[in-house]
């Protein structure tokens, strides 16, 4: 699939890709929903988004992704207009809307929590922006019931929020979000505070409800499973910088960074000096062993780090593929799933393998000895950079 | 891909400057709530800072023939402090008010604690009901104990009726019991709110995990709750010092001469006499007393709680 | 255990609460007795000292001084109040700090001091003690009511609702009104109600600030200077009646039936 870009270049490896931009890199795209460039914030000594270029096509799904602090909420924040920017331009549909404030940006927000009004009913919290917008009473009526539908949760008009469970009020600050017909949605992790269970129905519904609209969403969250699970691109950010982006199998199967490699997904990691870069590929010292890596950006005596996810590990007694990384260890942990099983197996003083895979029968045994392997184009070879 | 940097100051005249300090929305908000604290701050300024300044400053003027000179001196400190009549007011005040302090504290607290631990469910409306009696006059309450605690008052009534007297105790009246009677009052609703709201600080979940470790109930309390709470004490304790110190009508209605206290003298400063110099030197001693205590106080607290 | 426990409790708290409003039964009491005697047995039930207090030309014109404190020291201290309050809630600061520190002194200082040190002022810039004094003198003290009160009620609210509703089409005018002021609402007449409970009792501070006037609790004074005048019952009783019923309204308002979520 051709060499991974070997630097923190997110630009420069998306941008080929990018439809909707030219190749020649100027942004000014007046089909993409959103676009940021170079915009920049900060909050007294610290800078909580660096610089920071974005394009969000229309009708995507786009979560922007990363811990906390990590500025992604910052910079929805400028996008509805609810922070200053320190620099830099958001054109939204190719207007530019810097000077704006956020009741006339043509986007709305899901806030995460809810931020229903307690004193007026459900009906009349969807209405509001329509009563602002001086929509007849007819009308309105007709498009509350609209999004109430859209929503799936026709007949409670008349309750008060304090009177909705967590789940509902979500989808209520949700109807009334979309009721006006922005061009783009912000959500800012509006699932946080849902269970496990109620979280999960809520995202493939979320998804479900993007893609009958076609509305542009922008969606911040921390959870590198639910970017993964509803977005059509991920952008991950770190330190108030966009780090990597693209879709979600691309960033999983080739993170670009040992942040994105280890944010996103499990993965094994292993630090060490090139020893040996050859046309078949790269070699890598770890501990005493040889890691064998694809072709990659760097040269010899450079650290590198390699990343490795444990769904690409095989396991067992003998293994017969012919893997260029071949290893013998001890098993030392095995954890049941439920679904899957993971191995933890020492092949190097303090050096760890963790390979994943569905149970085998019979179990192996903690403390056995046995072979781990793995393909050398399944290692992602990453500058030592975080 | 063109990044606009923001213009120095250097590049832009007047105008657009005054423009800049309206630009961004923090600043925006900024000016608003200067603007929408100014009116109360000027307030404070004039109405509180200046009078008792100008109270500071009279205290040492003197006045001449019903006027007041700008005679600078410290005989009104002087005086205050040196005459019998004055000093003997000052330690009866003190006495008064630290046990008065100290009764309505601990009664406040009692109540505070049995309504946030113990009857639970009825917490809001029993601090409710308290706060009901904190506005349920002051003048009045007291005027009314005069009626209670008379020869002739339903308290003597009722211990004859009971037997449990001969004679109509006379002490209960124009005496320093019933001062501190007076004082525990009306003071005892106002101590229970700042030690109600530290309590609500003190989670269940502390004293559980003091008992789960070995600690009895009333160890609980003495090193989880107390110390948790003691601010709340504390601040309970000195509002009702001060207030007491403070206090004219109860000496005047109920105090009689072993319940005298100098809020009766500094009251007599601004009447007839016309000695408003020696009134606020009067005034200021008292605060400087009662402060020097709760600062002893404090101080020795910090010690022993830790 | 805990059934013996509650039982002491409550004995204690109900005997604390039966000392606290001895004194307020005493005067309702006694106001309806129809002879001017303060000692029971009651001789019987009449209401002819509330009729003897409305006749009484000083009783009306005290009553009609003492509304008119109440409710200019409840606009003054509304306005100004409320709107620090939002300055306070909007960020923390030094100088916000300062100001609490500062709005709250008036509260502590013994009402007594308060009085002679504005009466010091006032005759040293030479203003004439009138019922405006008096307000001010009300106001100073009535104004942390309304500051603490707004302020807690403010920082219940969840910031993102005027967030939302500036999202969602509003101006900031528009969010306020629509918004933030009906939630802020209560919270403020409530504290207004307070302020006006206290106004109406206020005896110590309007005794060194009002003049030759006089209020409800100034004329009961006077009258408890000549001596005993069984109306004195009735004119506290009604002193009451309006403070209680005042602090259950604030109440009422202040624990609100909108809590944001």
């Amino acid at each position: 699939m051709g060499a991974p870009a070997g630097g923190v270049g997110a630009l420069a490896s998306t941008e080929a890709a990018a439809p909707g931009r030219s190749s020649d890199g100027s942004a000014a795209s007046v089909d993409a929903a959103i676009v940021v460039e170079g915009v920049t914030k900060r909050f007294k000594q610290t800078v909580a988004v660096d610089d920071c270029h974005l394009v969000v096509e229309r009708g995507a799904f786009v979560s922007l992704l990363g811990p906390s602090g990590c500025g992604k909420t910052t910079l929805l924040r400028m996008i509805g207009g609810f922070e200053s920017q320190d620099g830099g331009r958001i054109l939204i549909h190719g207007k530019p809307v810097d000077r704006l404030p956020p009741n006339r940006r043509p986007v709305n927000m899901v806030f995460q929590r809810y931020a229903l009004f307690p004193h007026k009913s459900v009906y009349e919290n969807i209405a509001f922006p329509l009563e602002l917008r001086g929509v007849s009473k007819k009308e309105r009526r007709k498009r509350v019931q609209e999004s109430l539908e859209l929503v799936r949760l026709p007949g409670v008009e008349d309750r008060r929020p304090t009177e909705l469970s967590g789940g509902q009020a979500q989808r209520i600050a949700l109807a009334r979000a979309l009721v006006g017909r922005p061009d783009v949605l912000l959500l800012d992790e509006p699932l946080t505070s849902l269970d496990l269970k109620l979280r999960k129905a809520m995202q493939l519904e979320l998804r479900s409800i993007q893609e009958e609209l076609g509305t542009t969403f922008l969606y911040v969250t921390h959870d590198q499973e639910e970017a993964l699970t509803m977005s059509d691109r991920i952008v991950l950010m770190n330190e108030g910088r966009i780090v990597q982006e693209g879709e979600p199998a691309e960033i999983y199967n080739r993170p670009e960074s040992v942040f994105a490699s280890h944010f996103i997904g499990e993965t094994n990691l292993f630090e060490g000096e090139v020893v040996a870069v050859e046309t078949a590929g790269t070699r890598v010292r770890v501990g005493s062993l040889d890691v064998a890596a694809p072709i990659g950006d760097v040269s010899p005596s450079v650290t590198a780090a390699v990343s490795v996810r444990p769904q690409a590990v095989a396991i067992g007694p003998e293994v017969v593929h012919d893997h260029e990384n071949r290893f013998r260890g001890r098993l030392e942990r095995r954890i049941f799933l439920g679904n899957l099983v993971r191995w933890y197996v020492e092949i190097d003083p303090g050096v760890i393998v963790t390979a994943e895979g569905p149970a085998e029968d019979p179990p192996l045994e903690e403390g056995t000895d046995l072979e781990v392997s793995w393909r050398r184009d399944d290692s992602i070879l990453l500058p030592h950079r975080p | 891909m063109a990044i606009r940097a923001a213009p120095t100051s250097e590049q832009l005249d007047l105008s657009a400057r005054v423009a800049m300090l309206f630009r961004t929305r923090e600043e925006r908000e900024r000016w608003l709530s200067l603007a929408q604290l100014t009116p109360a701050m000027a307030f404070l300024l004039v109405f509180l800072v200046g009078p008792l300044a100008v109270f500071l400053i009279y205290s040492f003027w003197v006045t001449r023939s019903y006027q007041l000179i700008s005679d600078w001196n410290i005989e009104n400190y002087r005086e205050a402090l040196t005459q019998g009549v004055y000093r003997d007011l000052f330690r009866n005040t003190i006495e008064i008010a630290i046990v008065a302090a100290a009764i309505t504290t601990s009664l406040a607290y009692t109540y505070a604690h049995l309504i946030r631990f113990q009857l639970r469910r009825f917490q809001n409306v029993l601090l409710f009901v308290a706060i009901v009696a904190l506005f349920s006059g002051y003048l009045v309450r007291i005027y009314a104990w005069r009626t209670i605690l008379g020869d002739e008052g339903i308290m003597n009534r009722a211990l004859l009726s009971l037997g449990l007297v001969d004679k109509p105790l006379s002490f209960l009246l124009y005496s320093r019991a019933a001062a501190l009677i007076v004082l525990v009052n009306f003071l005892v609703p106002l101590a229970i709110l700042p030690i109600y709201a530290a309590l609500q600080n003190v989670s269940d979940d502390q004293i559980d995990a003091a008992r789960d470790l070995g600690a009895g109930a009333f160890q609980a309390f003495r090193k989880v709750t107390l110390p948790l709470a003691w601010n709340g004490v504390f601040v309970a304790f000195s509002f009702t010092f001060i207030i007491a110190a403070g206090d004219y009508v109860t000496p005047q209605l109920v105090g009689g001469t072993s319940g005298a206290m100098i809020g009766r003298a500094i009251a007599d400063k601004f009447g007839v006499t016309f000695a408003w110099p020696l009134g606020a030197a009067l005034s200021f001693l008292t605060l400087a007393f009662v402060l020097a205590i709760l600062s002893v106080i404090r101080f020795a607290s910090r010690r022993v709680l830790r | 255990m805990r059934r013996g426990e509650s039982v002491l409790a409550w004995l204690f708290v109900g005997a604390l609460i039966a000392f606290l409003f001895l004194p307020v039964a005493v005067v309702v009491l006694f106001s309806l007795n129809s002879e001017a005697s303060t000692s029971l047995p009651l001789t019987g039930f009449s209401l002819r000292w509330y009729h003897a207090a409305f006749a009484d030309e000083r009783f009306t014109s005290s009553l009609v001084n003492s509304v008119k404190v109440a409710a200019a020291t409840a606009v003054l201290v509304a306005l100004v109040g409320a709107n620090a309050s939002f300055a306070i809630s909007r960020r923390k600061s030094r100088l916000l700090n300062t100001f609490s520190s500062f709005v709250t002194a008036p509260l502590i200082l013994p009402g007594l001091f308060l009085g002679v040190a504005l009466l010091s002022f006032f005759t040293e810039i030479g203003m004439q003690t009138s019922l405006t004094t008096v307000i001010i003198g009300h106001a100073l003290v009535t104004l942390p009511f309304v500051v603490l009160i707004v302020n807690a009620r403010l920082m219940n609210l969840d910031q993102s609702i005027a967030e939302a509703a500036r999202d969602l089409g509003a101006t900031p005018f528009q969010a306020y009104r629509k918004i933030i002021f009906p939630l802020v609402r209560p919270a403020i007449f409530g504290a207004i109600l307070l302020a006006v409970a206290w106004s109406f009792d206020e005896f110590i501070i309007t005794f060194f600030t009002i003049g030759g006037q006089s209020t409800l609790p100034i004329l009961i004074w006077g009258l408890l200077r000549q001596g005993i005048d069984p109306s004195v019952n009735a004119i506290a009783t009604i002193i009451l009646g309006t403070t209680i019923v005042a602090t259950l309204l604030a109440g009422w308002l202040i624990s609100g039936r909108e809590l944001a979520r």
